[in-house]
């Protein structure tokens, strides 16, 4: 069965470049958000296997939103995509439960295999 | 050091590092140059581009915000647009034909990249916290929305630094431009390290 993703950015452009890796990829694309509270919302709704997630997007940004999903569901497994390359926003990200970080721009494969990553981790915690 | 000589090195390292990070985005040779950093007079400044300020362009303005404060403008002509939203898409250049929303997003995800960029060198060359706001994306006349920048930008003084940067794109001839306007007092600190 095809694994189910969430897409939160505020840029139409930027889901759509996702969008088109993921699909192709084998992925199935089950909602698009374009800030974070639409995000906790589509993520109660939708139950995805993963949720990919800027960081700048206006109201709630990618920060409170990975914290705010997780606080709903702790399994969660959300991938931060940002263009942020900074020491404090990356540690805040990482204590706050986030699978992976990719930096904006970034090659398709990056994704791939942060995706597979993420995914198989949960199947090992699973099996563990 | 003298602040202007200051801003002047630390914009040239990060401008440096955006033209690399826009040459990966687009996946063209993409440079940005410096073409002028100094204190100007908003009078001055703003008669100048009014000049042309009938040209329909975009712009993505945004505040980066921290332990340094600066404003910041991205505009491109119209026509120009539609030539990086190919590029961004992967598209055959000439399949965007008009402005809409995806080549305001275009748009938009640029100045969030170029700025975030700029606020990475900035924290890593200082270690210290510098974000870039949500961009406002605008498809208007360059005259009234460089009016609107300087207005937001300056505060209530008289004249402003100043950062203008100009781009050359590989296999397209692209106008566009970024302007920075650094707060310059919360730039004093900086110059510690150094």
């Amino acid at each position: 069965m095809k694994s189910r993703i969430l897409i939160v950015d505020d840029a139409s452009i930027m889901r759509r470049i996702l969008k088109n890796i993921l699909v192709i990829n084998g992925y199935e694309v089950v909602g698009e958000a374009s800030n974070g509270e639409e995000a906790l919302d589509l993520y109660k709704k939708l139950k995805p296997d993963l949720v990919t997630m800027d960081i700048v997007m206006p109201q709630v940004n990618g920060i409170q939103a990975l914290k705010n999903i997780l606080e709903y569901d702790k399994n969660a497994k959300v991938i931060m995509i940002s263009v942020i390359d900074q020491r404090h926003a990356l540690k805040e990200v990482i204590d706050a439960g986030a699978c992976d970080f990719i930096l904006k721009p970034f090659e398709n494969e990056r994704i791939i295999s942060a995706i597979e990553d993420c995914l198989n981790r949960e199947t090992k915690n699973i099996q563990d | 050091m003298e602040i202007n000589r200051f801003i002047e090195m630390v914009v040239k390292q990060s401008i440096d590092r955006a033209s690399q990070v826009l040459s990966k985005t687009l996946r063209a040779g993409a440079k940005i140059e410096l073409k002028s950093l100094a204190a100007v007079d908003i009078s001055q400044v703003t008669e100048s581009m009014m000049a042309e300020g009938d040209k329909e362009v975009m712009g993505c303005m945004l505040d980066m915000d921290g332990d340094i404060q600066c404003k910041f403008l991205f505009i491109i002509n119209a026509k120009d647009a539609l030539i990086f939203t190919d590029l961004m898409l992967r598209n055959n250049l000439g399949t965007t034909k008009k402005i809409d929303t995806v080549s305001e997003s275009a748009i938009q995800e640029l100045g969030n990249i170029l700025s975030g960029c700029i606020s990475n060198s900035f924290s890593k060359d200082f270690d210290i916290s510098v974000m870039p706001s949500v961009p406002v994306v605008f498809n208007d006349f360059l005259g009234g929305i460089f009016s609107n920048f300087i207005f937001e930008g300056s505060g209530q003084k008289d004249s402003i630094w100043l950062v203008q940067a100009k781009f050359l794109v590989v296999r397209v001839q692209i106008e566009c431009a970024m302007f920075l306007i650094p707060h310059t007092e919360s730039f004093f600190h900086l110059q510690n390290p150094i």
